[in-house]
């Protein structure tokens, strides 16, 4: 396409009059020539109204709070890594509060997810209540599991 | 010829970087503020930002914030949800620098995080509230103080809340934030000739959306 695009080329092309592969040059063209993008822009009846529409006000504090928390570090794998951390914890605690004996697991388990509790809300006073039973509902069960194995395992080596 | 030169430089072409001179006393209400910086200086300052220099941080910040907010208002009508979108879009905008491609302009890499950030932002809406509450600008709402012109922009702006997302989005790309094609397709993940069709169509339909909302005796644009 050389030259600038004619008047009555851009308005087949504004209003859909084009072949796919005629509009298809016609965008290239316009993606790479100030003049006409800025004539296909007027073309449009509401290109006047589009440009009566004022800029809305950025909320106050809004930039100072984005730098603030991109300043702040993301939540990363660490993140993760603490209930990890805890439930391994708990499910050594499990194995020694029952000293290795099965009947009493659940015993010790209750307990220790009950002290977990009592210290995850004194802890964490923001987590809600339904985030806090999720923890120590993953955290006794998954200390059940690794007390059973180890369990298992220890007896294979006694 | 003021809308040639707005869109020259809202491409970032240097050669017409505007200055305030120029634009002062245009009809322009939305000129955009990345303009103020050549790209090869734009690029510069994101590269230092990336390296964590906090002037070229509060640069992007100051530059972007602007753009995502208004694209954002107009996404979802509703300065709340507009806020959260705006500062989700820039503070990843911010943590992942490394991820940009300087290949592409640095406004259709923010504008596409926008953009998703914006889809889930509507998500979340809808999940927490049974209709979604969209401040929709009644046009009629004060009218005998406003000027025609104000009228008439607020009734486009009601108008475009009343089209489905996906018409409203790349009309908001295209006419408000003057996108090329390519970029918008970028953003999108859309062919070309779909962008094309798609801005016919969003196009055809804001008009009969806007004409709709016209008084009896209006005056047409
Ligand atoms: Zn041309």
């Amino acid at each position: 396409m050389k030259g600038h695009l004619s008047d009555d080329l851009l308005e087949r092309f504004d209003t859909g009059r084009l072949s796919r592969a005629e509009a298809a040059r016609v965008a290239v063209h316009l993606d790479a020539c100030s003049p006409c993008a800025g004539r296909a822009h007027a073309l449009d009846p509401l290109a006047s109204v589009f440009s009566a529409v004022e800029d809305p006000p950025v909320p106050e504090g809004l930039e100072r709070a984005i730098l603030e928390a991109a300043a702040r570090p993301p939540r990363t794998e660490m993140d993760l890594a603490w209930p990890v951390a805890g439930a391994l914890l708990a499910a050594a605690a499990v194995l020694f509060v029952s000293g290795g004996d099965p009947t009493g697991l659940a015993t010790a388990g209750a307990r220790i997810a009950g002290a977990a509790l009592l210290v995850g809300d004194v802890v964490t006073g923001l987590c809600s209540p339904v985030f806090l039973l999720f923890v120590c509902a993953t955290t006794g069960l998954v200390s059940s599991v690794a007390a059973f194995g180890l369990l298992g395992l220890s007896r294979e080596v006694s | 010829m003021q809308r040639y030169d707005r869109r020259t430089a809202l491409r970032g072409e240097p050669s017409r970087v505007a200055s305030d001179a120029t634009l002062a006393g245009l009809d322009e209400t939305h000129v955009s503020l990345h303009l103020a910086m050549a790209p090869d200086a734009e690029e510069a300052a994101v590269c230092s930002a990336g390296r964590g220099d906090e002037a070229a941080r509060a640069w992007i910040v100051r530059t972007y914030t602007p753009l995502v907010h208004r694209f954002s208002l107009r996404m979802l009508g509703n300065e709340e949800d507009a806020r959260d979108a705006t500062q989700e879009t820039m503070v990843k905008v911010l943590r992942h620098l490394d991820r940009y491609d300087p290949s592409r302009r640095f406004a259709t890499w923010v504008f596409g995080i926008a953009r998703n950030t914006c889809i889930d932002e509507h998500r979340r809406r809808l999940r927490r509230r049974t209709s979604p509450e969209v401040e929709t600008v009644d046009p009629a709402d004060g009218a005998f103080e406003r000027t025609e012109r104000e009228q008439r922009a607020a009734r486009l702006l009601a108008a475009l809340q009343r089209l489905p997302p996906r018409y409203r989005e790349i009309l908001l790309l295209y006419h408000f934030e003057l996108l090329k094609y390519r970029e918008i397709a970028d953003i999108l993940h859309l062919p070309l000739g779909t962008v094309m069709n798609r801005i016919f169509r969003a196009r055809s339909r804001l008009r009969e959306l806007y004409l709709a909302l016209e008084p009896e005796t209006g005056v047409r644009p």
